[in-house]
């Protein structure tokens, strides 16, 4: 083995020490680590949770049935037929004042209340308009199975205006004198996305919260308990120091984030979104390539608060100028969803938003080549690599270590 | 000392997630489909055109199918799609589309739904007479001489245009389209030919949902005393209802001299009345085959059939503008998507005619079917196809869901029972107050899904009864309330 061939394997074994001793002394901190472990688990079981409570909304009028109450139901029993056979379970209720049907509707039992006043009949025999009165609360969200009530109503109300043109011997065509064909172009699937992935950008959140604990500890919180002198005095380059200290913060960041990935996954997949119109449309090879073009983004925020931790004067302060820190990538990411722009090339450039717009689009079954994947990786491996540039820089400096 | 920085990420993450809403979803289909959009369906469908060959027995020729894809809500959930066939013969897979948001809004959340535009029907290549303004005041005489001058020209193969044929063409939009197993619906005659298919493929099939079931020795054109029971349950029906037989106390009496009238009276009888739909002055005939026609189509869905108490009593009253309006309704609304006429024919004249014999024909004589039975020897005639061969049918392996509605005019329960006899795993359901298609009402969707997602298993159609019974129409004002 020649002589360079060994100082390499020496140097390489420097960073690797600093690397491992990092990554043990974060790992012995069982209580911040389940912390983070909640933290990266919880966003995905929410995300879960919220959908459930969707589909399980959706579904239950299937289920259950609508719960409506209807005053005077008796005078029209064809209507009453017509909503049982849309599994709206009606509820003949005694005549009460508009107190008693508000009091009635905010108990949330009743989607809504049909009252038929007294001249119903007449008024119908007589092909007057006939009334009927539709209850609704619109604080108690009711509306899809409120809606349910009104179809039948429309569908009720058309089928008798039919059989009144034909008794007058007029074609009931004469009701539509345009047929109107709506003919929606959006993609379906991009339209969930859409949904799904306003949501998605928090699953990279972990990438800036995981490692942020190893990041601090081992910059400034070493240089507050006077043990990074210590280190500093060991035969070692600057950069390797940092470099070791960024891959620990970099490594527990990818792990948390990949967590996350994968848990969501999980969780979208299992979940019967096609009940509400939705869709998940991401495989596990999809995922592991999303996940791998987003290991440098965990690189890049551990650089960041690296270099931030570093330059900061305290401990302290480097927590409070990192909490800041942190929300910063997620800027450009919520004004694109603000001011609604389409997806776009340059969005794979910027670290964060390339990330969300990569699962985003994955979501979306959008065909799209390498590219994206190789700017998103490319483009947080360079700034990661710039942010490490400038945190060795930093270290060189006697004025950093010592000025405590 | 160790401390751990969280910020307050999460709290933002709960807020974001509160946002939610519900619209649709759906995704590329395999690599051979375009993107469309069709009449029926708001949103972007997936369609193939594939050509396929006109006689597989002489290659040359071909003609090009259309394919309507319905990609599943939930993605690669279920290899095995739904193949949709439509009724008729004449109806397209393109025409019964609506049946994704009804029938199938169920089955879709984990099948893909196909719809197969049959041969000579929709976006295959329509076989139809182009009627213009299909004229509602020709006689019977002057609408069978154009139809007789639409069969002459037409250059149309017809003998191609068989259900065997048909058959083949699943196959091949199979094929193409990638799939294994595939499950079928048919409705009225697609009855038939999934049959047929499910017979010929027996490998290629997974289940079989019939609604509206055609029995595999059924003869289209004797529907003779099937309808007569449907109109003489109608009958029934409103002398048992307390507003019916107080309206139309001597209803079935007005209607038997109304026949008697119009058969007596040659030619029928000359009417001028307001077209009910251009309010324009007009002069039209009501024959009894207009009559026994519309009340026929009528008696398809029991809703309509319950106005037909009140139009046959205007009728018998001299008041005929209801059932002219009644008898006008398709040809209002079909600006287009009228049914595939010179197809129909093509297929009823090689299977269905031939298997007509002069016994069966006498046995099934009714007056609803009269007319239409009476046309259809020159008409054939016309159409000129070779009679397609008889063949006892095999035993189908595959599960296979039945439904019937109880007052179907053309396929009531009995005939699904006939078929059941050749399948191995038949269920039958049957909806009391149903007619003609029960897939779209009540829990059916509901079942469809269960029976797709199990086929082996049992389904409880108890809920088809709870589909209520349409209230009878007892005057002007429309159906009681």
């Amino acid at each position: 083995m020649s002589a360079t061939a060994t100082g390499q394997a020496r140097r390489k074994a420097k960073w690797r020490i600093v690397f491992l001793k990092e990554l043990r002394e974060t790992l012995r901190d069982r209580r911040a680590l389940s912390l983070l472990a909640m933290f990266t688990v919880i966003y995905p079981i929410m995300l879960g949770y919220v959908l459930n409570q969707q589909i399980e909304r959706a579904t239950r009028s299937e289920r259950e049935g609508i719960e409506l109450a209807v005053i005077g139901g008796t005078q029209a029993p064809t209507l009453m037929a017509q909503l049982k056979q849309k599994n709206i379970t009606v509820h003949e209720t005694a005549p009460m004042d508009e107190e008693a049907i508000g009091a009635l509707l905010r108990a949330r039992k009743m989607v809504a209340l049909l009252r038929l006043p007294e001249r119903f009949t007449e008024n119908y025999q007589a092909m007057r308009p006939a009334r009927i009165e539709l209850w609704y609360d619109s604080a108690t969200e009711q509306d899809r199975r409120r809606r349910d009530v009104e179809d039948v109503l429309h569908a009720y109300d058309a089928n008798i205006a039919s059989a009144r043109l034909l008794a007058h011997g007029v074609s009931p065509a004469t009701l539509s004198p345009i047929r109107l064909q709506r003919y929606d172009t959006g993609s379906t699937a991009a339209r969930s996305a859409g949904l799904i992935g306003s949501m998605l950008g928090f699953l990279f959140f972990p990438a800036f919260i995981c490692g942020m604990s190893a990041a601090v500890d081992s910059t400034a919180g070493e240089r507050e308990r006077r043990s990074l002198e210590v280190l500093m005095a060991q035969p070692a380059h600057a950069w390797e120091l940092v470099v070791g200290k960024w891959l620990a913060a970099g490594a527990l960041a990818a792990a948390g984030m990949t967590l996350a990935l994968t848990l969501a996954h999980v969780v979208l997949s299992w979940l019967p979104l096609e009940e509400i119109g939705l869709s998940w449309r991401v495989g596990w090879g999809d995922l592991a390539l999303v996940c791998l073009a987003s290991v440098p983004l965990s690189l890049f925020a551990a650089g960041v608060q690296i270099a931030v931790a570093m330059n900061a004067k305290s401990f302290k302060e480097a927590q409070s100028v990192l909490s800041f820190v942190t929300l910063v990538p997620m800027v450009p990411g919520l004004a694109v969803s603000m001011l609604d722009l389409k997806t776009a090339g340059w969005m794979y450039l910027v670290p964060m938003l390339s990330n969300q717009t990569l699962l985003r689009e994955t979501a979306k079954g959008s065909e799209l080549g390498p590219l994206p994947f190789v700017l998103t990786f490319a483009c947080s491996a360079l700034a990661a690599l710039a942010a490490v540039a400038f945190a060795s820089r930093r270290m060189q400096s006697e004025r950093y270590v010592l000025a405590v | 000392m160790r401390s751990s920085p969280i910020p307050q990420a999460p709290l933002t993450a709960a807020l974001f997630a509160a946002f939610f809403a519900a619209p649709l979803a759906a995704h590329a289909a395999p690599a051979a489909t375009h993107g469309c959009h069709l009449p029926g369906v708001e949103e972007g469908l997936r369609c193939l055109r594939l050509p396929v060959p006109l006689d597989a027995a002489r290659p040359g020729a071909t003609l090009t199918l259309h394919v309507t894809v319905a990609p599943a809500l939930r993605e690669g959930a279920r290899p095995d799609p739904v193949f949709v066939l439509a009724g008729g013969p004449g109806e397209a897979g393109s025409d019964v589309l609506p049946l994704l948001s009804t029938a199938f809004r169920r089955v879709r959340a984990t099948r893909d739904i196909v719809f197969i535009d049959q041969r000579g029907t929709g976006l295959s290549g329509k076989l139809e007479c182009d009627s213009g303004d299909a004229d509602d005041s020709a006689t019977d005489q002057q609408a069978d001489a154009a139809m007789l001058r639409c069969i002459a020209a037409s250059k149309a193969p017809f003998a191609a245009y068989t259900t065997a044929n048909a058959a083949r063409d699943i196959e091949q939009v199979r094929r193409a389209l990638g799939y294994g197993r595939i499950n079928l619906w048919g409705g009225s005659y697609g009855t038939r030919l999934a049959q047929v298919y499910a017979r010929a493929y027996p490998g290629n099939v997974r289940a079989l949902a019939l609604d509206g079931v055609a029995a595999p020795d059924q003869v289209i054109p004797a529907g003779g005393r099937d309808s007569q029971a449907a109109l003489d349950q109608l009958f029934r029906q409103c002398a048992a209802d307390a507003g019916c037989s107080k309206a139309y106390p001597a209803l079935r009496t007005e209607f038997d001299a109304l026949v008697a009238k119009l058969d007596a009276s040659a030619g029928g009888f000359k009417l001028s009345l307001p077209d009910p739909r251009t309010a324009r002055q007009v002069d039209t005939t009501m024959t009894s085959a207009r009559l026994f026609g519309t009340m026929h189509g009528m008696l398809y869905a029991p809703a309509d059939a319950r106005r037909l108490p009140f139009l046959l009593h205007s009728a018998a009253q001299g008041r005929w503008q209801p059932f002219v309006a009644r008898r006008n309704l398709a040809a209002d609304f079909s600006a287009e998507g009228s049914p595939a006429t010179l197809m129909h024919l093509a297929v009823v004249c090689a299977e269905d005619m031939p298997r007509l014999t002069p016994a069966l024909a006498a046995s099934d004589a009714a007056p609803l079917t009269r007319a239409i039975v009476g046309r259809l020897p020159a008409l054939c005639r016309a159409m000129n196809v070779p009679a397609a061969p008889w063949t006892e049918p095999a035993r189908i392996a595959a599960p296979a869901l039945l439904l019937s509605g109880a007052q179907d005019p053309v396929t009531p329960p009995h005939r699904a029972a006939s078929a059941a006899r050749h399948m191995a795993h038949a269920q039958q359901l049957t909806a009391p107050n149903v007619g003609h298609g029960v897939s779209q009402l009540g829990c059916a969707p509901r079942l469809l899904r269960a029976f797709f997602d199990r086929p082996q298993d049992q389904v409880d159609g108890a809920c088809l009864a709870e589909i209520p019974a349409p209230t009878f129409q007892l005057g002007s004002a429309g159906p009681q309330p």
